[in-house]
Parts: structure tokens; sequence; C-alpha cells
């Protein structure tokens, strides 16, 4: 490795530049996939759980996802897949507007993944990813997960995660790269987001 | 084409290491083609696509131009990551009530 390439590895904003750019949650709810995805796609029961919208759950349909608050930009979407009750996918794009006022674009796209658990309520896992393209057939949920896991992008996210811990973890880890995991039915103040080790 | 996306225009391994370079220090087109096998022009697109996404600034001094990282030009995608990390959660919890509300 040359000297240029040390220090281009060291280079903070290099590393920075790396982030995984995914955030997954899931969540386990009491209610059947059916009825959660009727809330993922009715526009009232999405108004009260998300935002307001214009939502319709077909392939293809595009929507707008309303701020809530002034100043705030709309989100444009286009539904992706549509597979009740199991799958729904759509893209998300933002215009955030920086402090000297420059405004950039965002670019993402949000994956819900229901199933059903055996006590016959829902396990839904929720990814949001700032990758486009590979993700867009709708069984390659897990393929994209591992697409982003075996990635030269090391497994950053935020600014505070240590690089060398990261270095340190075996070439082989299981498809979770990224990792903010709420899971069941605890009050959000129990619920521990950790990082997937 | 101009990727007006902080995401897209970082997702091109050859691009993400111009930038990175460019986080070291200013450089001239023809300083940064050093360290690529690829062409000028090819290096000049990566160049205009960084800059449309906010990421790389241009000095001109008479012919030449040089380039280097904005600063802050990654704090969008700190805040994108931040925020979501904050907001999936909370709206998850959310439809938690919203189901229990519903009819059948």
């Amino acid at each position: 490795m040359s000297d240029d390439a040390v220090s281009r590895t060291r280079s903070s904003a290099a590393r920075r530049s790396r982030m995984t750019r995914s955030v997954v949650v899931e969540c386990d709810y009491d209610e059947p996939p059916e009825k959660v995805w009727r809330a993922l796609t009715d526009p009232k029961l999405v108004a009260a759980w998300l935002l307001p919208n214009d939502l319709h759950p077909q392939q293809g349909a595009r929507f707008r996802l309303k701020p809530e608050r002034e100043g705030e930009s709309t989100i444009a979407c286009e539904v992706l897949a549509a597979e009740p009750p199991s799958l729904l996918r759509y893209s998300w794009r933002e215009t955030v507007t920086e402090h000297d006022g420059a405004e950039r674009r965002l670019d993402s796209v949000v994956t819900f993944v229901l199933s059903e658990t055996e006590a016959g309520g829902t396990h839904l896992r929720l990814v949001h990813s700032g990758k486009e393209g590979e993700a867009r057939d709708p069984r390659s949920v897990e393929m994209h997960a591992q697409a982003e896991a075996s990635s030269l992008w090391p497994q950053v996210i935020g600014r505070n995660l240590p690089r060398r811990r990261l270095q340190q973890r075996p070439a082989k880890r299981r498809p979770t790269p990224i990792m903010m995991v709420a899971r069941g039915a605890r009050p959000a103040a129990q619920r521990t987001a950790r990082w997937a080790a | 084409m101009i990727e007006a996306d902080i995401f897209r225009a970082l997702a091109d391994p050859t691009r993400r290491a111009v930038y990175e370079r460019l986080a070291l220090r200013e450089m001239s087109v023809g300083e940064l083609k050093a360290g690529f096998a690829v062409s000028q022009p090819a290096i000049s697109q990566h160049l205009a696509a960084l800059r449309g996404a906010g990421l790389v600034r241009e000095r001109r001094e008479g012919r030449h131009a040089y380039y280097r990282a904005e600063a802050g030009g990654l704090d969008p995608l700190v805040d994108w990551v931040d925020r979501y990390r904050a907001f999936w959660p909370e709206r998850l919890e959310r439809l938690k009530d919203v189901l229990k509300g519903m009819d059948q």
C-alpha cells in the first residue's frame, strides 16, 4: 500500500464517504399480515402513523408524503412493488436545504416485508436504503442486505463508530450490515437500539 | 449527466475514489488522473457528477481548474442516517397504536 493510499484510508472524509446508507428496523405486531398490510396501504391509516399522503398501492403509482412541519419538503414516492400482504416497496425522494441555502437531493427506497408469526401476528422488517437499483426485484431484500454487507464499504454508520473495531470483525458475517433493530412490543422508552454484532 | 442525488454520486467506486483523493488536498484534473486507469474525460465526468451533488468545489485560476472536496459535503448523508434511525422506530410504534384502533 502506498503512503498516499495509507493516508487516504485515514482521511476522515474518506471514511465518512463510505458510510453504509441504510436503516433497518424490525418490529412484531399482534395483528395478522392482512391487517398490517391495510395499515401500510390505506391512505387514511398511513396518515395516522406515517405522514399525510395520497398513496395507492399499485406498482408504478406515484404519490406524495406531505411534511408535518412547515419548512420540511414533500417526499416524492413511487410504488416499486406491491404484493399483498407480504411486500411493499416505494422510492423516497427528498430535497434537503443546507445551512447555506443549497439544496441537496437524497433518493432512497423504503421496503416493508411482512411475515406471519407462529402466534398469528406479523413480523415487519423495514429497510430504508440509500441505494436504489439492486433492490428493485421484489424478492431480493435479503440479497440486497447481503450485497450491502459484502460490499467494499466498511460497515460504518454515523460518526462515532471507531473503524478499527469494524476491521477486526470476521470477513464472513450474517447479512445485517447496518442495523438499528427495534423489536417487539416494548414501549419506545425501553426499546434498545443496537448495532448488529 | 449530473448526479444530483448524493447517494448515487457516491455509488460508483471510481467516483468515490476521486472524491476521497480530493478530500486530502486540492488537485488539478491532470494530478487526479495520475492515480486512475481512466481517461481524462472520464475523470472530468466524475468531477461534474460530484460537483452536481455538492461534494466537490472547483476553483479556476487562469486557464487551470483545481478541485477539492467541499467541506461539509457529506453532512446531508450523515444527517439522513441520523434522522431515519430516530424516525422509523417512532413511526412503527405509532403503527402499533393504529393497528389496535382498527376494526377487524
